[in-house]
């Protein structure tokens, strides 16, 4: 049976975040959420959620505009499996690389994703919104197993980026 | 120079470096909104003191020893990179003599927060001692 433990729609502020961060602590205990997957589930939540919110800028004037397509977050736990679904509206000029970043890191085995991780938390730079460009590796590294995606236009620049994590 | 002492909130992490005990503390969660913000005051007050001991200052000559100690909860990639950055520094001053030890605390059973020592460790190319806590 499909069950949601959070789920979120609309516009991420800092401290909504927090907030819902602050929930998925509380579901710990309620859904009897193994340590080891609260810690991933931590990490997974966390990474996702600040994509949204760091690129919000290249999105809030059209969902304003379109209110339709707010970003999307929901966790949910089937049986053993948790999945962690989040939907954001990227610029059609964001997708090659969004898009390039993560079939690289699904094209890995583990030993190679953590020499990835490895190469660079030593060398990679930050980019302009703080990011430390470990993202989507933290993401494949914690599931173990490949980040589902896929891009819908929803107008003449935007596209809808839906992402898919399973954890078992 | 002053010990740095920063309290935390419910994304920053508790950061005591005590100049007088040589204990260089850093635990809780750390996701800072501005995560290069957060951390530029922690990394110039490491360059300070970097130029203290090399420069064989007052403050440089009285620190005898650090010990590093990690305890943190959760942190997010960004934190990672400093996290190697303060350990990277602090390793530099231990090549200038004084001694150093890394210690990384880690709930018992959390084998992703042992891991990320790991890559931290090799990262920084210094050993790190690992300590499983309980809850």
């Amino acid at each position: 049976m499909l069950t949601t433990i959070l789920a979120h729609r609309g516009h991420l502020t800092f401290k909504q975040f927090s907030q819902m961060i602050g929930e998925l602590v509380k579901k710990k205990d309620e859904y009897d959420i193994d340590i080891v997957i609260y810690k991933k589930l931590i990490t997974l939540l966390i990474e996702i959620l600040e994509n949204v919110m760091k690129y919000s800028d290249n999105f809030i004037e059209f969902t304003r505009k379109h209110p339709e397509f707010q970003p999307e977050f929901i966790l949910s736990r089937n049986g053993a499996s948790y999945l962690i679904e989040s939907v954001n509206p990227v610029k059609e000029s964001d997708i090659s690389i969004v898009r390039q970043k993560i079939d690289k890191v699904n094209s890995l085995d583990l030993t190679a994703l953590k020499a990835l991780y490895r190469e660079t938390i030593r060398n990679g730079s930050f980019t302009d919104k703080g990011g430390a460009g470990l993202g989507f590796i933290e993401m494949a590294k914690t599931t173990n197993g490949p980040l589902f995606y896929q891009f819908d236009r929803i107008s003449e620049q935007f596209y809808n980026f839906k992402l898919y994590l399973r954890l078992q | 120079m002053e010990s740095l002492l920063i309290h935390p909130t419910i994304s920053t992490p508790f950061i005591n470096f005590d100049l007088n005990s040589g204990i260089f503390e850093m635990s809780g969660v750390s996701r800072p909104e501005d995560v290069l913000d957060f951390y530029r005051p922690v990394m110039e007050w490491l360059e300070k003191l970097e130029s203290n001991v090399l420069a064989k200052t007052t403050a440089g000559q009285e620190l005898k020893k650090i010990q590093l100690e990690y305890k943190m909860d959760y942190f997010n990639t960004g934190s990672s990179k400093f996290i190697l950055k303060i350990t990277k520094v602090l390793s530099s001053i231990h090549q200038a003599g004084k001694d150093l030890s890394v210690t990384w605390h880690y709930e018992a059973g959390d084998e992703q927060m042992r891991e990320d020592g790991e890559y931290l460790a090799e990262a920084a190319d210094i050993e790190f001692n690992f300590q499983e806590d309980d809850e």
